[in-house]
């Protein structure tokens, strides 16, 4: 089954921003500070010497210094501001639009406090209150680039290149920030505009010879665009310029290679990141998506984990981490994962489809229903969502309720071959042949590569003695699914049926023995049905 | 035309009146009709009860039970035997549990002469099958046993003499399933015993302790997956009143020490050399085909019989044999464990069987119990074989679990609906079966010579279950009590073929079967709304086929190899005691 509802790169904000943003909140606080320094000076002071102190993550002394200031002066806006901030810092987000609104209704030409406020909405992910404040410090600043680059990049989580473009576009001056010239570059891809992104490329490379990170950037903005060639050159351009290069630039060269499925080249350079710098987040996963996609998914999840060791709280490593933990068949870490994404965000729903197949796997089946319930009241035009509920009532007996879900499932997506495939066991245990082979009869109609439903064809015309159509089927399932162990059983019958003693023979051998390499090793003989693993490598 | 239109509904109607009486064969019971069957243990006297443990921490004290049908009076009355065995605990303090021998007093009551019969304490028992195994004609008695088996000999004066070691019959290993067969139709029955796993009071499994000790992360007894298994052994009679171990030699030792349970003499193939099935628990089950010259090959996989139909080794525990589709052949009924379906596989002929469990009806309701005795039987005489089976968990802590199993489990009863399907009546035929409880053996036989078949239940928890028929149809029936000549003397697989009308019935006299138990060995058929039997074509084990043709219904007839129809006197021998 596939793990859907990933987001794609293009819609993605980019790091880069948040430390953009940081900064500039920072430097819009000193810089309207320094400007009241004059008036209450020994607050103010206070207050400046505050702002040092979470510069330099003294985070509890700042607040301290800002409480002194605020007891005595509550209504002291520059301090509510920098408390805000403070705030924001200790995640406590709430308190900090409380704080900061004070702050602006006080002093409604507050800078600090509107960029502070988009910061907040930002970290909300509330991209229209975040525009909403950008847009009020633009007022007050209209000349500030800073702003407007932040306005543009909040456009562009929208998807609204047109008036990400007009933000750009007021910049003015000489010496635009580099960032302006990325911002530009997504937003001219966003819109089609190639022959400007080559325009503009020279003078990012122009930059970039004095600061290779922003080349890096660059072919990051041209990887969510797929133009990987494009990308690649800009890396290996960056990677002349420097003696050593950073994990950043290891990591996108990694990133393009994988995206041109060169996995041993995307496997070297990920490597040499990670060596380059152990902790990061972002290369475990990558590197973790790379070893998947050659089929090494145990080492795959080893780095997911030390991934969540990292970061426990990050919903992307939870995700890889539950969806790997699933190929691998390490069910009952796939369930715990998904229950901790599932705990960040309860009605996100494809964190509920998660957490609802892994059960599923890890044999939970009643708690499985639940969530997978959950997630089809969600998306109720999903057929996958039915086709899960319908294995979850099938693991509790649940014959009736896993029939109609399967029918929904049917309606909502009739090429679907699992469900169809479901169905026939349902009809079969009832005793109803007839219905069964209906069943796969469709669902072989829709994909004549699904090994399961050839098997169970042949198997039900074996047993009606039907033994021509019982080999046409029994040897297509076991030449698409030659290690299912059944198959090889029944092919066995059939020719012993046949009188072919000697095949009979040979298939019962090697029945016996994929039976046998299953009970040693602890992994089924016969593969979980293949919906039920995540398309491919997690996103 | 207005005046054929008109005739045509009355022609209709008569021609469907002849339909109905010609055709009928003996009507599907309606609703208000189905037999019922009573419990009536209390009123019989039989005060026996197997001894247990509250607890069960060994896979011992959850596999015995095994009861037998047995006249060893030779009055033409099934008595019966109840095995026992003590807990471990009481094994280890050296105290035993008593057996019972209860004799059928004809009117609805059993005395014990269990003491007069000498047959209170073979050994910590697991199941009881009947064989003459020296021809005198007093069927003697095999008690499978933790330890080995002990032989009874009949003494014919209701007494019981162990000739256990005298027999040769050296087993010191853990005995649950035997079966007397006479493989080599030298017309002395030899001896099949397998046995389950390797278990020694003296060194015992830790209760709880490991993957293969726990059921749904509950502790429980072990086994028997991660207890190593034990071989089986089959014992040629010498006719001197000895066996020979002949095991290993024959092909049927089973050197991988396959779980091995309920085993059953029979021939599949129609060769005339009887074949042999064994449940194996948790292991593939063997099917050994009869090559002649004392060899078998096991060719259970290649006939269907080995694995469930999607190629899952099951917990095999019980066997019953029976021609439910009324094609000449003996398909097999194995029970299985909870969460596994019982399989019912079809035998098709040449050996080769296919498992029709969900086709047939028979799959679904048995899937929550854990199934142990069970026996094809005709409950209503109509002619058509139906299916009896009897459950009860092995593990009393699944009650604290919320799974929806339950320790205590109510038997199942399937109607034959002629056409390969059952039809689960088992709360339709009275109270009594639905009465929770952990039972293990069952034996059917005509207890009260009626002419309907009753059934006796031991439970490995308590008291034992006597049920009574309680038919009112008028659907005639014939039961045949046979005697060996040439043959071996209580004439073991001998065939019958039944021939009413179009109505056309196959059985044989079996020893063993059920779950380690032993069946009445007269034969009992049905016969709807034929009141005579055109004829009956008896297949003796000597391969001599007898044919006896215009039997009246609603009698027990006696038939001595060679000699057709005779008195019931003629081939039961007279009692010792009242000679002397």
């Amino acid at each position: 089954m596939q793990v859907c509802g990933f987001s794609s790169g293009k819609s993605r904000v980019q790091p880069w921003r948040d430390v953009v943003l940081s900064m500039l909140t920072l430097c819009a606080m000193f810089a309207f500070l320094s400007v009241r320094l004059n008036a209450d000076q020994d607050e103010q002071q206070k207050v400046a010497s505050a702002a040092k102190l979470v510069q330099g993550g003294q985070l509890g002394e700042a607040e301290s210094l800002v409480w002194g200031v605020l007891t005595r002066d509550p209504d002291n806006a520059e301090a509510l501001n920098l408390l805000g901030y403070v705030r924001l810092r200790q995640k406590r987000l709430a308190e900090s639009e409380t704080l900061l609104r004070r702050a602006i209704t006080l002093s409604p030409k507050l800078l600090p406090a509107y960029i502070t406020l988009a910061r907040l909405f930002h970290a909300q992910d509330d991209t229209d209150k975040e525009i909403a404040a950008l847009l009020d410090a633009s007022r007050l600043a209209p000349g500030d680039a800073q702003i407007h680059c932040d306005l543009a990049a909040a456009y562009l989580k929208r998807n609204d290149y047109r008036q990400a473009l007009d933000s750009l576009q007021q910049i003015s001056g000489a010496n635009p920030p580099d960032v302006k010239f990325l911002l530009l570059a997504t937003t001219y891809l966003g819109l089609g505009r190639t022959a400007d992104v080559d325009t503009l490329t020279p003078t990012i490379m122009s930059r970039g010879a004095k600061d290779p990170k922003l080349l890096v950037q660059f072919a990051e903005v041209l990887l969510d665009f797929d133009l990987t060639s494009q990308a690649l050159y800009i890396l290996e351009t960056a990677q002349k310029k420097v003696q050593h290069p950073s994990a950043a630039l290891l990591l996108t060269l990694g990133r393009a290679h994988e995206r041109r499925d060169e996995y041993t080249l995307a496997e070297r350079e990920l490597r040499q990141a990670l060596r380059l710098d152990s902790r990061s987040v972002d290369i475990l996963q990558a590197l973790a998506r790379v070893l998947a996609r050659q089929g090494q998914w145990e080492k795959s999840l080893e780095l997911l984990v030390t991934a969540r060791k990292l970061d426990p709280n990050s919903p992307e490593v939870l995700r890889k981490l539950a969806a790997t933990s699933l190929h691998t068949g390490a069910a009952s870490q796939a369930v715990e994962a998904a229950q901790a994404l599932v705990k960040l965000g309860p009605n996100d729903p494809d964190a509920l489809y998660l957490l609802g197949v892994a059960q599923l796997q890890n044999g939970e089946s009643e708690e499985a229903r639940t969530n997978l319930e959950s997630y089809a009241k969600l998306r109720p035009q999903d057929g996958l969502a039915f086709l899960a509920l319908a294995m979850a009532e099938i693991g509790l007996r649940d014959l009736p309720a896993a029939e109609a879900n399967l029918q929904q499932s049917i309606k909502l997506d009739p090429n679907r071959a699992e469900a169809y495939y479901q169905l026939s066991l349902i009809f079969r245990e009832r005793g109803d042949n007839s219905a069964a082979i209906t069943q796969l009869q469709k669902a072989v109609a829709v994909n004549n590569q699904y090994a399961p439903a050839h098997a169970v064809l042949g198997a039900l015309y074996l047993s009606l003695q039907q033994y021509d159509k019982a080999q046409e089927h029994l040897m297509h399932a076991v030449a698409l699914a030659p290690d299912t162990a059944d198959t090889h059983y029944q092919l066995g019958l059939l020719f012993a049926r046949l009188n072919q003693r000697d095949r009979a023979q040979r298939e019962m051998e090697q029945f016996r023995k994929l039976k046998d390499k299953g009970n040693s090793d602890g992994t089924p003989a016969v593969a979980p049905p293949a919906t039920f693993q995540p398309a491919g490598p997690p996103s | 035309m207005i005046g054929q239109v008109s005739q045509l509904p009355i022609k209709l109607l008569v021609f469907c009146g002849f339909a109905i009486i010609f055709l009928n064969q003996g009507a599907q019971p309606a609703a208000g009709q189905m037999p019922q069957f009573v419990d009536i243990t209390d009123s019989t006297s039989i005060k026996f009860e197997h001894a247990s443990s509250s607890d069960k921490k060994y896979i011992v004290e959850s596999m015995g039970g095994g009861v037998a049908l047995i006249d060893y009076d030779r009055d033409g009355l099934p008595d019966i035997y109840f095995t026992n065995a003590p807990t471990v605990e009481m094994a280890l303090r050296g105290e035993k549990a008593r057996a019972a021998l209860y004799h059928n007093n004809g009117d609805g009551t059993f005395t014990d002469v269990t003491e007069k019969a000498g047959v209170g304490y073979p050994c910590f028992a697991m199941g009881a099958v009947v064989g003459d195994y020296n021809n005198d004609g007093w069927p003697d008695l095999l008690v499978t046993c933790l330890g080995g088996v002990v032989l009874y000999r009949n003494n014919g004066d209701g007494t019981f003499t162990d000739v256990t070691k005298q027999a040769g019959l050296s087993d010191t290993q853990y005995a649950t399933g035997a079966a007397f067969g006479d493989y080599d139709n030298d017309g002395w029955v030899d001896l099949f015993v397998s046995h389950y796993v390797d278990f020694h009071l003296d060194d015992l499994p830790k209760f709880g302790e490991g993957k293969t000790c726990e059921y749904h992360s509950l502790a429980v007894q072990c086994g028997p997956r991660g207890l190593k298994g034990a071989g089986d052994l089959l014992f040629h009679n010498n006719r001197d009143g000895t066996f020979a171990e002949v095991s290993k030699a024959a092909g049927v030792d089973d050197p991988h020490g396959y779980y091995g349970l309920t085993a059953v003499w029979s021939d599949f193939n129609d060769d005339g050399r009887l074949d042999l099935f064994v449940a194996n628990d948790s292991t593939p089950n063997f099917l050994y085909r009869n090559d002649g010259d004392g060899h078998f090959k096991e060719i259970s996989f290649l006939a269907g019989t080995a694995v469930s139909q999607d190629g899952s080794e099951q917990a095999g525990m019980g066997v019953a044999l029976g021609d439910y589709l009324h094609t000449g052949r003996l398909s097999i009924f194995v029970s299985h464990f909870s969460e596994e379906y019982a399989t019912l596989f079809r035998n098709d002929g040449g050996l080769s069987f296919t498992d029709v469990s969900f086709s047939s009806g028979v799959a679904m309701p048995t899937i929550p119990y854990v199934g142990w005795g069970a026996a094809f039987f005709d409950v209503d005489n109509d002619g058509w074989p139906d299916l009896f089976m009897v459950n009860g968990h092995v593990y009393p802590q699944v009650d604290t679990l919320d799974v929806g199993a339950r320790y205590h489990e109510p038997k199942l009863l399937f109607l034959n609906q002629r056409d390969g399907t059952f039809r689960n009546i088992s709360q339709q035929v009275g109270p009594a079966l639905q009465v929770p409880q952990v039972s293990r053996g069952v034996a059917v036989g005509d207890l009260f010579n009626n002419g309907r078949l009753d059934i006796a239940v031991e439970n490995v928890d308590g008291k034992p279950m006597v049920l009574r028929n309680q038919n009112e149809n008028h659907n005639h029936w014939v039961s045949f009590e046979l005697a060996g000549t040439t043959s071996n003397r209580l004439a073991l697989n001998a065939r019958v073929k039944a021939v009413a009308g179009d109505l056309v019935q196959v059985d044989e006299v079996r020893s063993g079967g059920s779950y380690l138990s032993q069946n009445d060995l007269r034969i009992h058929f049905g016969l709807g709304n034929h009141d005579r039997l055109d004829r009956i074509e008896i297949l003796w084990p000597s391969r001599k086929k007898e044919v006896l043709n215009n039997l009246v219904a609603d009698r027990q007839y006696a038939v001595k190899e060679g000699q057709g129809v005779v008195p019931p006197e003629s081939i039961r021998p007279i009692s010792r005691s009242k000679v002397q």
